[in-house]
């Protein structure tokens, strides 16, 4: 008797916290950008979330950029043999990696990695009330947690991403010249001939905007956590999912404006 | 920090530094024709482009030299059809012999479309800056086929009348008579080989 | 400094914390605020300090209304009062000294010497000397409290608010908290408001106590008029008693729901 009902409301909850997340979303996101630019201007907190997005990231985006190299040449590698043009995959991979997997694997990682350390911690300042004792210091939390993680993450992960996109290349470099024997100076030659400004371009702005979806998203579900530690633990779960979907979707946004704006 | 500097600042340098390095070698490695290479832009008039685009390559002699940069309609005066000018960019190194044949060529039988500049001989009258060259017109790909239609259909009728043994080559390959009045000459001679040195008293 | 709390109501969500609380606070004086746990202290110093914001009713601090202050006002306001948090609310990720020198850093122009002394004084009252190094995680329960008051104290407040000082920490402990509050409101004239549900330390520290319950504040004087009050849920209350007023209406509440 009771299931309909039940499901409606269910709907309408879902629905309900939709609206709230998006609006409380743009709040945020407009607060910080607002506060971005009004002074005081702190530099240190900036360069420690600068560290802990960039510097500390650089392993494990390296590492996993250079098997994605390894991966996509011997991926490319089987096709392109049959039709003999092997000297191709240097294009594909080169092509591939800075216009989309670079970004998009990059922009991931750091989610996973930074945006679930940020929730996390924003999490637990919020349960121990240190986000409370934060205003009544008169500090606004949002100029001081939101803003230099926002600056530090949308300007670290367009060079993480220039990393990344080195570092695959130069796994597929890897397996091109010392398994398919493709010279090295003709392999650089291709990569870089197939190579145009735009694709440059377009893979390192999307970023910028990777890198705000992570600020924002993290510390949205950060601020929002409720009950505790399991609270916080739910919190980091969802954070780290609605980044991946916003990054995709954003990702998707992207690729189809740039394929009309620029084609 | 307050109390006491970390290396904070150090690594953030580095990891900055090192990125700006990899973005300049991006930078200067990617795009092909340098924007800052000093150059100058040459006309070509055509009738037909074959869907060339701006950018495409523009080659000299077989050679990258420069790359497409305007593509327009425009009107000749004392002409009813409209034109296409395209205006190229080439490196100042290249010296195009006014004479030089342009055309619209492609990569492959479907691949990229260029500018490809034929060197003429006449070296004494180089092109120079905002002069144009007149284009000979690619073939569509519908007139390739066309054209080759019309072979075929010619071949075939040739081919046709050969088979009813019409015309010279017909008559040749299917009339037996030739043949025949062949045969009965060389026999004739094995008979009588004297005739081959008889002279006609009537030439005498 | 003068609170004038008027009929003030917040909900969160359907649940009603706060309903109507009327409470006036002179200058200078201690007031203790007793109720349950849960039954929205807590929420009540929020709103003195401006962090929640009422959903019917007035603030009044100083004569200024909290939520009609605008930001620099509020900063104001906020650089006059300081908050000891009931678990200590200690930044994790700075040390001790930059944890208790935190509002000077962040607002006051000052140099790096006078910090030091600053934040090492208010260490020293709070009886925590030479600490200033330490991780928060470093702490015991007790010492994040003392910590919490240290940095309240480090901005000269003129209205101090505890929320629960003396819970969850050793009774000796607490009862050297219940001195350090008292020796504060005596030396420095400040306004203390205190909540907790520890009766022992409300008669200790307090010129008044003020009950909530419900919601609202239902019984308000001195020490002494308190503990000889009639009214049946204070009674209870500050007796300590397992049947009275409030457990029954628990108990019908809960045959409500079921």
């Amino acid at each position: 008797m009771k299931m309909p009902q039940q499901f409606f409301i269910n709907i309408g909850q879902k629905v309900f916290y939709f609206l709230y997340f998006v609006g409380g979303m743009v709040n945020l996101a407009s607060q910080t950008i607002y506060l971005t630019f009004m002074p005081p201007y702190k530099k240190d907190r900036i360069m420690e979330q600068a560290k802990k997005a960039g510097f500390d990231s650089l392993p494990i985006v390296s590492l996993v950029s250079l098997f994605i190299g390894f991966i996509f040449a011997l991926q490319t590698a089987y096709f392109m043999q049959r039709m003999g043009s092997e000297i191709y995959i240097a294009s594909l991979v080169a092509l591939a990696l800075v216009r989309e997997l670079g970004p998009v694997i990059t922009a991931l990682v750091v989610a996973g990695r930074v945006g679930a350390a940020i929730t996390a911690e924003l999490g637990s300042m919020q349960v121990t009330e240190q986000i409370d004792a934060l205003e009544t210091l008169a500090t606004n939390p949002i100029k001081y947690l939101v803003v230099p993680r926002f600056v530090a993450l949308s300007l670290m992960l367009p060079l993480l991403t220039l990393y990344a996109d080195i570092i695959g290349i130069f796994g597929s470099y890897l397996i091109c010249v010392y398994k398919l024997g493709i010279s090295s100076g003709m392999y650089i030659h291709v990569t870089f001939d197939a190579l145009l400004y735009k694709d440059l371009f377009t893979g390192l702005l999307k970023t910028v905007f990777f890198g705000m979806i992570i600020a924002f998203v993290s510390c949205f579900e950060g601020f929002n956590v409720e009950g505790g530690a399991e609270g916080v633990g739910q919190a980091t779960t969802r954070s780290v999912v609605t980044s991946f979907i916003l990054i995709i979707m954003c990702d998707c946004f992207f690729t189809a404006i740039f394929y009309f704006l620029f084609p | 920090m307050i109390f006491g500097k970390t290396k904070l600042e150090l690594k953030v340098g580095v990891f900055v530094f090192f990125g700006l390095i990899i973005l300049s070698i991006f930078v200067l490695s990617v795009g092909k024709v340098k924007t800052w290479t000093s150059g100058y832009r040459v006309s070509c008039v055509f009738n037909f482009v074959n869907g060339i685009k701006f950018g495409a390559p523009v080659r000299f002699a077989g050679v990258d030299v420069g790359e497409v940069k305007h593509i327009e309609f425009f009107r000749p005066e004392g002409e009813q059809k409209e034109k296409v000018r395209i205006t190229c960019f080439v490196k100042n190194s290249t010296k195009i012999p006014a004479d030089s044949a342009v055309w619209v060529n492609t990569l492959g039988l479907l691949g990229e479309k260029y500018i490809e500049i034929m060197p003429g001989k006449d070296y004494s009258n180089i092109l120079l800056a905002g002069q144009s060259l007149q284009g000979s017109d690619p073939l569509a790909m519908q007139e390739i086929g066309e054209m080759a239609k019309k072979i075929a259909t010619d071949l075939d009728d040739t081919l046709v009348k050969i088979k009813k043994g019409e015309g010279t080559v017909g008559k040749l390959l299917y009339d037996e008579s030739l043949y025949d009045n062949l045969n009965a000459f060389i026999e004739d001679l094995k008979k009588n080989p004297w005739k081959l040195f008889y002279k006609s008293s009537e030439k005498k | 400094m003068m609170i004038d709390i008027q009929g003030v109501s917040k909900s969160f969500g359907t649940h009603k914390v706060l309903n109507e609380a009327s409470l006036k606070i002179e200058r200078g004086t201690t007031c203790v605020i007793i109720g349950r746990s849960g039954c929205g202290k807590s929420v009540l110093l929020k709103h003195i300090v401006g962090i929640l914001h009422p959903d019917q009713g007035k603030v009044f601090v100083d004569g200024k209304e909290v939520s009609c202050l605008n930001e620099a006002g509020m900063n104001a306001l906020r650089m006059k009062i300081g908050m000891v948090f009931q678990g200590g609310a200690l930044f994790d990720s700075l040390t001790v000294g930059e944890n208790v020198g935190f509002g000077l850093i962040e607002h006051r122009k000052i140099g790096q010497r006078e910090l030091l002394e600053r934040v090492e004084e208010s260490l020293c009252m709070v009886g925590l000397c030479g600490i200033a190094n330490l991780m928060p995680s470093e702490l015991s329960g007790g010492m994040k409290k003392r910590v919490s008051l240290a940095r309240a104290l480090c901005i000269k407040p003129e209205l101090i608010l505890y929320d629960e000082p003396t819970t969850g920490v050793d009774p000796i402990t607490a009862a050297s908290i219940n001195e350090l509050i008292k020796s504060l409101h005596d030396k420095l004239q400040v306004t203390s408001i205190v909540v907790t549900h520890d009766m022992v330390s409300a008669y200790t520290v307090a010129d008044r106590i003020a009950m909530l319950y419900q919601g609202k504040i239902i019984a308000d004087g001195s020490p002494q008029e308190i503990q000889s009050s009639t009214h049946p849920v204070v009674h209870q209350f500050i007796n300590g008693l397992a049947q009275g007023p409030i457990t029954e209406t628990l108990d019908h509440d809960s045959r409500i729901k079921q």
